[in-house]
């Protein structure tokens, strides 16, 4: 028997992929941002707010789902340019499949908003080439989220609390969150907001174009 | 469901590392895999046993090298096992963030072949 030393990362062709996409939107000056949440805590409508308050800059909207459009459409009908990626069997965005968007871009982008598919465990796993990784919770998800799925809060740049407008519904705890991130993210910038009542997103917009000043950042898992 | 994807990934990884070698046999695959690297062992296993049906690596067998979750205390620096990221220092108490020193850890370490005269 012969052993043949390998020493090679398994997600290492992932990563490679990623840089090139992280090369090609650094040259261009894009800021790039992945979009991590479990279905339905508001993504798309994040993204909808968000790009209405950002009315100067040329946005893309890449939008992750296992199947349909219905989010795509959402973005077209705001007149903002979206492409749909349908992973079918897998539950995750991956570098390669930005990839093949990368490679239909005809215009100079100031921002790209890539919304991941709705999952708390996988995508994290996967570089696309973003410069940060925006997570969102939402307040009827509860505030054990981050002890139940560490891996993906522990990688945040930025934890947004969404639906903050059902907090007296709930019993969402912000000190139990807040001890939980204190042991796995030390420092996570956390904002509160609603999308549904287009609430505390000044917040928000200012970070975007903070960070859009600073493109250098390469994200690491 | 993620593991399908990374058992193609150490598939194909192996299939490029392996090219233009003289005709051999694929006997075991050493996989590294940390506790804290969202990964599961068994659903690579899973997926491996599936996937490698009819191809080089039919007679091929996946080891796991499990590297444990270890942490160091910030404060104090005392290095220790833990069964997860959220710990308690046993040496001075600190319960916040620890810097995690092993856990991430993905990778194919190496592969055991046996070579046809």
């Amino acid at each position: 028997m012969k052993k043949i030393n390998v020493m090679k990362e398994v997600l290492s062709s992932n990563e490679l992929i990623a840089l090139q996409n992280r090369e090609y939107f650094k040259k261009n000056n894009t800021l790039v941002l992945n979009i991590m949440s479990s279905p339905g805590s508001g993504k798309t409508s994040l993204i909808l707010e968000t790009i209405k308050r950002l009315p100067d800059n040329k946005i893309l909207v890449i939008e992750g789902d296992v199947a349909g459009d219905i989010d795509a459409k959402k973005i077209e009908k705001s007149g903002t340019d979206v492409f749909q990626i349908n992973t079918y069997d897998s539950c995750h965005l991956n570098a390669s499949m930005i990839n093949t968007i990368v490679n239909k871009i005809k215009v100079k982008y100031d921002l790209v908003l890539i919304e991941n598919v709705g999952n708390l465990i996988c995508p994290v796993e996967y570089n696309l080439g973003e410069n940060y990784k925006i997570v969102i919770l939402s307040i009827p998800e509860g505030e054990d989220k981050p002890v139940k799925y560490p891996k993906i809060f522990e990688k945040a740049d930025l934890l947004l609390i969404n639906k903050i407008d059902l907090i007296d519904y709930s019993d969402f705890d912000f000190n139990k969150l807040n001890e939980t991130l204190k042991k796995l993210n030390k420092g996570l910038k956390t904002l509160r907001l609603s999308c549904k009542k287009s609430a505390g997103f000044e917040e928000l917009i200012k970070w975007i174009k903070e960070k859009a000043g600073d493109l250098s950042r390469i994200n690491a898992v | 469901m993620h593991e399908y994807g990374v058992t193609e990934s150490i598939i194909n990884t192996l299939k490029k590392e392996l090219e233009g070698r003289k005709k051999h046999k694929i006997k075991k695959i050493n996989l590294v895999i940390g506790k804290f690297s969202g990964f599961s062992p068994e659903s690579i296993d899973f997926y491996f046993t599936i996937l490698k049906k009819n191809t080089i690596f039919n007679n091929a067998e996946l080891n796991f090298i499990i590297k444990d979750i270890e942490l160091e205390c910030p404060e104090c620096k005392s290095k220790f096992v833990s069964d997860s990221v959220f710990a308690v220092c046993k040496n001075c108490g600190f319960e916040n963030k620890f810097n995690i020193i092993s856990g991430n850890e993905f990778f194919i370490e190496s592969v055991e072949i046996d070579e046809e005269e």
